[in-house]
C-alpha cells in the first residue's frame, strides 16, 4: 500500500474505521492491509530493532482496532493511527531505556545547499538511508512525517504530542542535520 | 516538479520492509481474542436484567457480594474490568461510583470520568464513599438478587483480598469479572 494513496483514499480509511467499530473483522484486515508496512516503517525510525518495532507496529493495529469506536474524525485515520504508532514507540523505549541523541542543540546555522538541493545530485536511496540513519530518533521522525507521510505541522505537532513552534524548531536541525551528512557523504564520495 | 527529498523519503516508507508473518499472526490473533471477549460481554449484557458498572472498587464488589446473596435468578451482571466499562457504559442501568477508594491508581482515578459520560439517561447513578460500600452492596442487593458463588469467583476474591501490589490486584480484578459473567452465562444456558 502506498502512503499517498492512503492520504488520497482518506475517505475510505473512515469507512473502514466506522466498519472496524462495529466489530468488522474484514474491515480490519483491509485497514491492516493497507497500513501495516507504513507503521512499520514509522516505528522502525523510533524502534530501530527489527523484533520491537514488529511488536510495537502490531500492538498500534490491535490499538485501532479497540479504539476505532474513539475515532472522533478531528483529524485524518493516519494522523489518529501515527500518533497512538508514536506513543507505542516512545513507551517502549522509556521502558528499555535505549538511547538518546541530544536535540535541537542552538548553534549557529552555517549556510549551505538545501537537503534537496544534494539528493537531486545524487539522487541516491542509499545515501538518504545513510544520512538519515545518523540522524536523533526525534529528526528522523518529523522529516518522516512531513516528507513520507505528507503530514503538516500541525499534524506532527499532534503526533508527537509537541507544540507547533517545537515542530519548526525540530524540522529546521533536523534538515540541517541531514544535509551536514549528506555532505559528508559526498566529500568521502569525491576522496574515494 | 516534484521535491527529491519528499520522493525518496515516499519510498523509504512504501520499500520499507514487509510486516513479517508473525507479526501478522499475533496481530490478528490479539484481535480474535479481543472480539471473542467482547460477545462475551455483550451475552452477558443481554442475559442480565440489570448491568452494574462499579466505578473504583470493583474488585471489593465482586468480594463483597460472593456466596452471600445466592440465588437461582442472577439479575445482575457486574461489568467492572478497568478499560472495558467506558465501552459498555451506555448499557449501564445503574452506575455505582465508589469516591475515595485506597488503592485507586492512576488508570482508575481517569476512567470513571469517560464511563460516567457515556452512560444513558436510564442509568441510576449512585456515588457512595468508600466507607459506605458495603451498605450500597447490601442496597443493590435489594434492586435484584446477586449471585457470585463459585468456588472459583470466590478462591478469586479471597486471592484479591490477600493482593498487595497494584498488577496482581488488577489481574485479579479482571479474571473476576470474567469469572463472574461466566457463572451468568451457564447459569441461564443451565450448563
Amino acid at each position: 500500500m502506498g502512503v499517498r494513496r492512503a492520504v488520497v483514499n482518506e475517505d475510505l480509511d473512515r469507512a473502514l474505521i466506522d466498519r472496524i467499530a462495529a466489530g468488522d473483522e474484514a474491515a480490519f484486515s483491509a485497514f491492516y492491509e493497507r497500513h501495516a508496512r507504513a507503521v512499520l516503517a514509522f516505528v522502525r525510525d523510533l524502534v530501530p530493532e527489527p523484533a520491537a518495532a514488529e511488536e510495537v507496529a502490531g500492538d498500534v493495529m490491535v490499538a485501532v482496532w479497540r479504539g476505532a469506536r474513539r475515532f472522533g474524525g478531528r483529524s485524518r485515520v493516519s494522523t489518529w493511527m501515527l500518533g497512538i504508532a508514536h506513543n507505542k514507540a516512545i513507551d517502549l523505549r522509556r521502558r528499555r531505556r535505549l538511547a538518546e541523541f541530544p536535540l535541537d542543540d542552538a548553534a549557529p546555522i552555517p549556510g549551505g545547499d538545501d537537503p534537496a538541493a544534494i539528493i537531486v545530485r545524487s539522487t541516491d536511496r542509499a545515501t538518504l538511508d545513510a544520512a538519515v540513519a545518523t540522524l536523533s530518533p526525534e529528526h528522523r521522525e518529523v522529516l518522516q512525517l512531513m516528507y513520507g507521510f505528507d503530514c503538516t505541522q500541525a499534524e506532527i505537532a499532534q503526533i508527537a504530542g509537541i507544540p507547533v513552534a517545537t515542530v519548526k524548531t525540530r524540522v529546521f536541525y533536523a534538515k540541517r542535520r541531514l544535509r551536514d551528512a549528506l555532505d559528508a557523504h559526498q566529500n568521502a564520495e569525491h576522496i574515494a | 516538479m516534484s521535491d527529491p527529498l519528499e520522493d525518496l523519503f515516499h519510498a523509504r516508507v512504501e520499500d520499507g520492509a514487509a510486516p513479517s508473518d508473525l507479526m501478522r499472526e499475533r496481530t490478528f490473533a490479539a484481535v480474535a481474542r479481543d472480539r471473542r471477549g467482547a460477545q462475551f460481554r455483550l451475552a452477558a449484557l443481554r442475559v442480565a436484567a440489570a448491568v452494574v458498572i462499579v466505578i473504583g472498587g470493583g474488585g471489593l464488589a465482586f468480594w463483597l457480594v460472593r456466596p452471600h446473596h445466592p440465588a437461582p435468578d442472577d439479575t445482575i451482571a457486574f461489568i467492572q474490568p478497568v478499560g472495558t466499562a467506558p465501552a459498555i457504559a451506555h448499557e449501564a442501568t445503574i452506575v455505582l461510583i465508589v469516591t475515595s477508594v485506597p488503592d485507586a491508581d492512576a488508570t482508575m482515578r481517569r476512567w470513571p470520568q469517560t464511563t460516567v459520560q457515556r452512560t444513558g439517561p436510564r442509568a441510576r447513578r449512585i456515588e457512595v464513599p468508600a466507607a459506605r460500600y458495603r451498605t450500597a452492596l447490601a442496597q443493590l442487593a435489594q434492586l435484584g438478587t446477586l449471585r457470585t458463588t463459585t468456588e472459583h469467583t470466590v478462591n478469586l476474591g479471597a486471592a484479591l483480598a490477600r493482593a498487595k501490589d497494584g498488577a496482581t490486584r488488577a489481574a485479579l480484578r479482571h479474571r473476576l469479572a470474567y469469572a463472574h459473567i461466566e457463572v451468568n452465562l451457564e447459569t441461564r444456558s443451565g450448563t
